[in-house]
């Protein structure tokens, strides 16, 4: 899963660099507000998710690793994880 | 008193107790804005003169809003700056404004060699309270001059260059626009509005001044991803007239009717034209709104033109008529003026037109000519006088002696099934002036050759707007607005 989802990322988004980390901060990579809500738009079309707007909230899609396991939750039907507390992860 | 300061002076007599200012940590009515506007006034008299200037690297929120006012009403300028400007752009912004305050939240970047004395940490607005507790300021009323030309405001805008030019605006600036745009939307001190634009822009400013002289609610919020939050807010505080950019618009009607934001009664729309598809969903989405795309720039107090609600479908892509007391014109490249479907360059003339640029003398002379403002964007108007924009002057070029409109082009590229972004510059050429190169991204999965490319377009485009050469590319490289560098895309694909 988090192959595709970077192949997503890298190919849609390409200021976040080729070799993306997992948990590299998208933010840090130039991500703007616009970006997330492309990223929304075109995770929902990629991968045939109804995203919520209460899933939706700060640090929910900030790494790779966190929209694996968010795409996988909502794939396998079982909860969304809860969203990152500390300010640094968001 | 002019301006902002004298709407929340008759404000706070009129609706003392009506809420003023909302996001999603504080509240605030006339009453206490305008009170805590006066204190914020009065502390910062204690560290400088009226003339001074405030630079406010906040987000959208009640503090960034009693900051605001607080400025205005010590008599100096302030100075909204986005707090993720990078810190290379700020540093010259800094040199160049020499304010007497940066204010900013604690992941600011300040920069180690600023003058300690002059940043302020605000984080939440129980912070502000806290410093101007502890200083125990009255909040009586600085003495104001009513010079309508005095300096309120100096907004950065970077255009498609990316180099920042500070724009002035004074008093009767806005009192001109606020009356113009309030004659079209007619808000008033039942309403209550929302948005999610940044508190840097003149977009996003005219909410406050729309706020004090109507007497209207205004909720604002920091992350515009936050649907839950926003719809909470919406709930909460009956919002019922939404404005924004249209990206704001792609998330929160993404579900188009299965999603209805029902109370809203009236929609903005600015920044960049609304796509046909974008309008039906939004629509579905606000079936009771009355919907109006707006364009303006910052040089113009943020407001040009507004398209009235029922010629959304009948003059599709038309950006509308001008506002009030305001006087347009196109031009060709000698100065003439032209007719209805003729392409040329808007100049704009009115009491909402900034007096020019910070320290730019130079910049102010070659954009602001004979009383007119010479805008750079390329319209073209119809026979009823409605506006539709077509570019930038500096994105337009010709080839085989015709006048090319990238955008125009971009526009049906961007609807070709396997592309996901275009963008259309000019390559010199000895024979043509110009070749038309179109710069595509293709979807993934989708591998269109050139020559298939070309074909396309030929048959969506016609002969003269045919682009004669195709390059793929990563990604198309735009401003923080989200506009093309069109500089940037040159210097790669035509060096």
């Amino acid at each position: 899963m988090e192959e595709r989802v970077k192949e997503l990322i890298v190919k849609r988004f390409p200021c976040t660099g080729p070799n993306l980390g997992y948990t590299d901060l998208l933010r840090e990579k130039g991500f703007t507000s616009l970006m997330f809500v492309e990223l929304i738009l075109s995770l929902e079309e990629e991968f045939g998710i109804e995203i919520l707007d209460e899933e939706i909230g700060p640090g929910r899609f900030s790494t790779l690793e966190r929209i694996a396991e968010y795409v996988r939750c909502k794939l396998d039907g079982r909860p969304i994880p809860a969203l990152p507390v500390c300010q640094e992860c968001r | 008193m002019l301006g902002p300061c004298s709407w929340l002076n008759q404000a706070s007599l009129r609706w003392p107790e009506k809420e003023a200012i909302f996001d999603d940590e504080s509240s605030l009515n006339f009453g206490d804005l305008y009170e805590t506007s006066l204190r914020v006034a009065n502390w910062l008299r204690l560290k400088g003169r009226p003339g001074d200037r405030v630079v406010i690297a906040l987000p959208f929120s009640v503090s960034a809003t009693v900051l605001y006012f607080g400025t205005l009403f010590a008599g100096m300028v302030a100075v909204p700056v986005d707090p993720r400007l990078g810190l290379d752009r700020l540093g010259f912004l800094l040199e160049e404004i020499d304010p007497l305050l940066v204010i900013g939240s604690s992941d600011f970047d300040f920069k180690p060699s600023w003058d300690s004395r002059r940043l302020c940490v605000v984080n939440r607005y129980q912070d502000l309270h806290a410093i101007i507790r502890t200083l125990n300021v009255k909040p009586d009323l600085p003495a104001l001059d009513d010079e309508p030309l005095r300096l309120l405001h100096i907004i950065y805008t970077s255009g498609t260059t990316g180099q920042s030019k500070g724009v002035m605006l004074n008093g009767a600036n806005l009192e001109a626009v606020v009356a113009g745009i309030q004659k079209a939307l007619s808000i008033n001190e039942d309403d209550t509005m929302f948005t999610a634009l940044s508190f840097a822009h003149t977009y996003g400013l005219s909410h406050l001044w729309l706020m004090a002289r109507e007497g209207a609610g205004l909720g604002v919020v920091q992350d515009m991803t936050r649907m839950a939050l926003i719809r909470k807010i919406v709930a909460e505080h009956h919002v019922d007239v939404i404005t924004g950019v249209p990206y704001h618009f792609a998330l929160f009607t993404r579900r188009g009717e299965k999603e209805k934001w029902d109370r809203i009664r009236l929609v903005t729309v600015a920044g960049d034209a609304p796509s046909k598809p974008l309008i039906r969903q939004m629509r579905a989405s606000f079936p009771n709104a009355r919907i109006h795309v707006m364009y303006g720039l910052t040089e113009a107090s943020t407001r040009l033109t507004i398209l009235p609600p029922e010629d959304l479908e009948r003059k599709e892509g038309s950006v509308g008529l001008p506002i009030e007391d305001v006087e347009l014109r196109v031009i060709d490249e000698k100065g003439e003026e032209l007719g209805p479907h003729q392409a040329g360059e808007l100049i704009a003339r009115g009491a909402n037109i900034t007096p020019g640029y910070w320290k730019d003398e130079l910049l102010t002379r070659k954009t602001i000519i004979g009383g007119w403002l010479h805008t750079g964007d390329i319209v073209k108007k119809d026979e009823e006088g409605y506006y539709y924009h077509l570019g930038r002057k500096d994105s337009v070029f010709k080839s085989g002696g015709e006048k090319i409109l990238p955008e125009a082009i971009e526009r049906v590229l961007r609807e070709v099934e396997g592309i996901r972004d275009a963008a259309v510059i000019g390559k010199e050429d000895p024979y043509r002036g110009n070749t038309i190169c179109a710069v595509i991204v293709q979807e993934s999965g989708s591998n269109l050759s050139p020559g298939e490319m070309v074909a396309i377009c030929q048959g969506k485009l016609g002969r003269l707007w045919t682009p004669h050469e195709v390059v793929f590319a990563e990604e198309i490289p735009r401003s923080s607005n989200g506009k093309i560098r069109y500089d940037l895309l040159r210097k790669k694909f035509c060096t």
